[in-house]
């Protein structure tokens, strides 16, 4: 049984790491700036503006820029689409920003994320290179420093507009008060773990997650301060909406999910984005229990995370009191009864195996089987490896510089510092994905979303012919008539798969007539005209006409 | 899982000191934890080499998202 309501979980992820200079005398408050600077010139990526990557000019890329789908001022900067594999690496308020190519599957995410990973790693191996012997930029996929700045690891996942509009505007509760107890009791396998607490919470030694000192408030629209453990952001990426139930744009939404850290364990990768693929499809479904509700979610999550030993319990609305993993686990008898009438159907790949792996890392969380979850969970893993630390250095503590120190380099992407790197290699955790499907994912991009016309139109037209890119359009700049723009849009994220467009890429003469293909499977193009006086389309032409290759 | 996976069993046992009274599936995990750590030693010989406080002063980053 399919189920009608729901629409297939797409998953997207932006991810800001920690990247810093070492070894040099500047000022430490500009290393961050140019750190991600000096990265995001080593990545191959378009449209390639004139001054990106130059040291004496900068430009703020989207800066108070409206996209006429809601009004966000982007703070990103030299946004760069990757013609490998359809994914995109910007630099956000000085941090590089790795956003993965959507996919359809939570086992895809993993490896795609892992590629992206790689990506920055060949990019921080070309600087560090170039740099005197004595410098070198650090890279760190992890979500604060550990001095009160955090930065985020979100999650994209695609949900049908009604049901996003029931949970923020309509019928909040329960949905939207289901899906905050999920997402605070699920730090018990989405944690990476961290010393200390930040943010002017109270002193902890050890907790499970890295955001929740930065989780303020229960929803919001915001992302820099006062952070929601529900975020309202109404961005579908999907072309314009507001305007008809038959485009994209309103049919679908994006749940954009700022609450979670970032993970480098393959399980914990998987878990995070494949159990919250089920959970939404519950709510979309309307199978939601007001019984789970917590009474205090904000409370309940701070104090799970400063619970490593997972004993502590918060309070739920109904009367109850329960731990992380005991209400976790009431999650999991939910989705099974919903995955046994077939609600997960064309919804969410691999239902079977994510239930499955979720109900064996709960029974062991349950049981606190610590030993047997360091190889897929990251606090487990960063916990084991800082208590040895202490064993072995009796004069350390939960607040040596040394200790913060480790807990900081667990998250390295250079394997020659790195505490999960190193023991990554080493075959500790345990898989998910394939080397051969994380290697395909560096130079490839999933054949089953967008992102791989959008991929295959990047190379095609390469830099001379790409003025700008987003995810639901790519504008096209003509050599031989400046003032024309051609505008290929791909409004639906499941749309413009491999299989509707490989023929094109392989048949066409060159690079026009490729174009005139796709509106064969949907794909729009509009051709506009640039102003010489005002720099903006003025005018909407009827299609591709006469622009040449 | 796709690929082989590895776990404590993958590993055998090191040896015991004479007098331990440990049970052996303790001084396994011991001796397992104890080999993980030497494999992500590199990050200590790299804290060998790196000044923590630098390395945290410069570790201060842009609040984020």
């Amino acid at each position: 049984m399919s189920n009608p309501t729901c629409v297939p979980k797409l998953i997207g992820g932006d991810i800001e790491l920690g990247n810093f200079l070492l070894g040099t005398t500047e000022r430490a408050r500009t290393s961050d700036f140019k750190a991600s600077r000096l990265l995001l010139r080593e990545v191959d990526g378009l449209p390639q503006r004139d001054d990106e990557g130059s040291s004496n000019r900068s430009r703020w890329v989207g800066c108070w820029e409206s996209r006429g789908d809601g009004d966000y001022h982007s703070q990103d900067w030299g946004r760069k689409y990757l013609p490998a594999n359809g994914g995109c690496i910007y630099i956000d308020l000085n941090h590089l920003e790795l956003a993965t190519p959507e996919v359809v599957s939570a086992r895809d995410h993993q490896a795609v994320w892992m590629a992206m990973l790689r990506i920055a790693r060949r990019a921080q191996r070309i600087v560090n290179d170039a740099l005197p012997h004595e410098q070198r930029v650090v890279v760190l996929a992890n979500n604060s420093d550990r001095q009160g700045n955090s930065y985020g690891a979100h999650q994209s996942f695609l949900m049908s507009r009604n049901a996003w509009d029931d949970m923020f505007k309509k019928r909040m509760i329960p949905s939207l008060f289901y899906l905050m107890a999920y997402q605070a009791s699920s730090i018990v396998f989405t944690g990476q773990g961290k010393v200390g607490s930040e943010n002017r919470r109270p002193k902890a030694s050890y907790q499970i997650s890295q955001r929740a000192d930065f989780i303020e408030t229960l929803v919001g629209e915001q992302t820099t301060f006062n952070r929601p453990i529900v975020n309202t952001r109404d961005e579908p990426l999907c072309g314009p909406h507001g305007r008809t139930e038959a485009l994209p744009g309103d049919r679908y939404a994006r749940l954009h999910v700022i609450f979670y850290d970032a993970n480098l364990a393959p399980v914990a990768t998987f878990l995070k984005v494949g159990v919250m693929q089920l959970i939404l499809a519950m709510i979309e479904a309307g199978h939601v229990d007001d019984a789970l509700i917590l009474d205090d979610p904000l409370a309940a999550l701070h104090r799970w995370s400063r619970d490593p030993d997972l004993a502590t319990e918060a309070a739920l609305l109904c009367g109850r009191r329960m731990t992380a993993v005991e209400l976790q686990l009431e999650f999991l008898e939910q989705a099974k009864a919903f995955h046994a009438r077939g609600g997960f159907a064309d919804v969410v790949p691999d239902a079977g195996a994510i239930l499955d792996l979720w109900e064996d890392t709960l029974t062991k969380l349950e049981a606190r089987d610590f030993d047997a979850l360091r190889s897929r969970l990251d606090w487990v893993a960063k916990r084991m490896l800082l208590e040895q630390a202490m064993a072995e250095r009796p004069s350390w503590h939960w607040e040596s510089p040394e200790l913060t120190y480790l807990d900081q380099i667990y998250s390295s992407i250079d394997p020659a510092d790195s505490l999960f790197f190193s023991l990554y290699a080493d075959g500790f955790f345990e898989p998910i994905a394939t080397e051969a499907e994380i290697a395909a994912f560096v130079d490839s991009p999933p054949e089953n979303t967008r992102a791989w016309t959008r991929a295959m139109l990047l190379r095609a037209a390469g830099p001379e012919r790409v003025a700008d890119v987003d995810w639901d359009c790519i504008k096209i700049k003509w050599p031989d008539y400046r003032k024309l723009r051609t505008s290929v849009r791909l409004p639906d994220p499941l749309g413009a798969t491999k299989s509707d467009t490989q023929p094109f890429f392989s048949e066409a003469r060159d690079f026009a007539s490729l174009l005139q293909e796709m509106p064969r499977v949907g794909i729009r193009l509009e051709t506009t005209e640039r102003s010489s006086l005002f720099g903006s389309a003025t005018s909407l032409l009827d299609g591709f006409r006469g622009a040449s290759n | 899982m796709s690929e082989k996976q590895r776990t404590t069993e993958d590993h055998p046992e090191q040896s015991r000191p004479e007098g331990d009274t440990e049970s052996g599936a303790l001084a396994s995990t011991r001796a397992e934890t104890e080999r993980l750590f030497a494999t992500a030693s590199k990050a200590f010989e790299s804290l060998a080499q790196t000044d923590s406080h630098e390395f945290l002063r410069r570790s201060r980053q842009t609040g984020g998202q």
